[in-house]
């Protein structure tokens, strides 16, 4: 199964971890780390790294981050760059993080990736109410 | 070409610059100038990932950087960017006139002395930071454009 990571700036992604677990449970596989207002950049590799040292064919990563650009976005982009076994997502919400997860079992991160940026669209909008 | 922000930010590009400096600035073109980025294929392509579509994006090592200042006669409006006070003092010192230099984020590393959770100096940025206040240069730290900017050269004499 595809390991998911949320990373963003400040709570956030403490948030909608509990969010997700208000939702669906706890979920397998899933972690966070947030990029605190004091936190530098190196120190948030540092975190990336604990959690993304087993990259491998066997073990791929959907990291998904909130602003493309941001910094949490950018240290994470160093996982994906020239490796198939990491991804990077951004603009991450509730609705996709939760189809993140419960859609990921039997695809390969590729498949995964795809099929969330072409729903993605689906998950903002106006109440037609 | 006219500078109308002059930043240092150790991250460069990132949701700071994003969401607020590039329409404070008012910028059509940022310059990242920084001759690490300018030799480095990921951190170029992350960079112009970062950046909007409506912006124009040039990264320069910091010699081409004072190259172009030099040469260019436009009144293109430019946002740029340094990772450390080193750089910008060089870009000063090559005879490039700048009122005022934002500092953003100068992060933790080993052996520097905290200012404000996004303001760590070593000994080269101290230094360095005096030089630029010398040439008559503001220097004013302000991670957000709406936050309430601070005297970086005030700031350094509290731990002096």
């Amino acid at each position: 199964m595809i390991n998911i990571l949320l990373v963003t700036h400040g709570k956030m992604a403490e948030g909608m971890y509990s969010s997700v677990g208000m939702l669906i449970g706890k979920a397998e596989n899933f972690d966070f780390v947030c990029f605190d207002k004091d936190m530098g950049q190196d120190e948030l590799k540092e975190e990336l790294d604990k959690r993304l040292a087993d990259v491998s064919d066997g073990k791929q990563y959907l990291i998904m981050c909130d602003i493309k650009g941001g910094t949490p976005f950018n240290v994470a982009s160093r996982y994906s760059f020239k490796n198939d076994n990491a991804a990077v997502f951004y603009g991450v919400n509730l609705p996709i993080l939760i189809e993140a997860i419960i859609s990921r079992e039997g695809k390969s991160l590729g498949q995964l990736a795809e099929y969330l940026e072409g729903v993605s669209g689906t998950t903002i909008g106006l109440s037609e109410i | 070409m006219d500078i109308t922000i002059f930043r240092i930010d150790d991250r460069l590009i990132h949701g700071q610059v994003i969401t607020a400096w590039i329409a404070y600035a008012d910028a059509e073109t940022i310059i990242v100038a920084d001759d690490n980025a300018a030799g480095d294929e990921f951190q170029q392509s992350l960079l112009k990932m970062a950046t909007p579509n409506s912006v124009k994006l040039n990264i320069l090592s910091i010699q081409d950087t004072i190259e172009l200042l030099k040469t260019d006669t436009s009144s293109t409006r430019a946002l740029l960017l340094v990772r450390t006070p080193k750089g910008a003092y060089d870009i000063l010192d090559a005879g490039i006139k700048i009122e005022s230099i934002n500092i953003g984020n100068i992060n933790m590393k080993k052996n520097k002395i905290k200012i404000l959770g996004n303001f760590w100096v070593s000994q080269e940025d101290i230094d360095c930071l005096y030089k630029i206040s010398e040439k008559g240069v503001k220097l004013e730290v302000r991670a957000v454009p709406n936050e309430r900017s601070q005297d970086a050269v005030n700031l350094l004499k509290k731990i002096k």
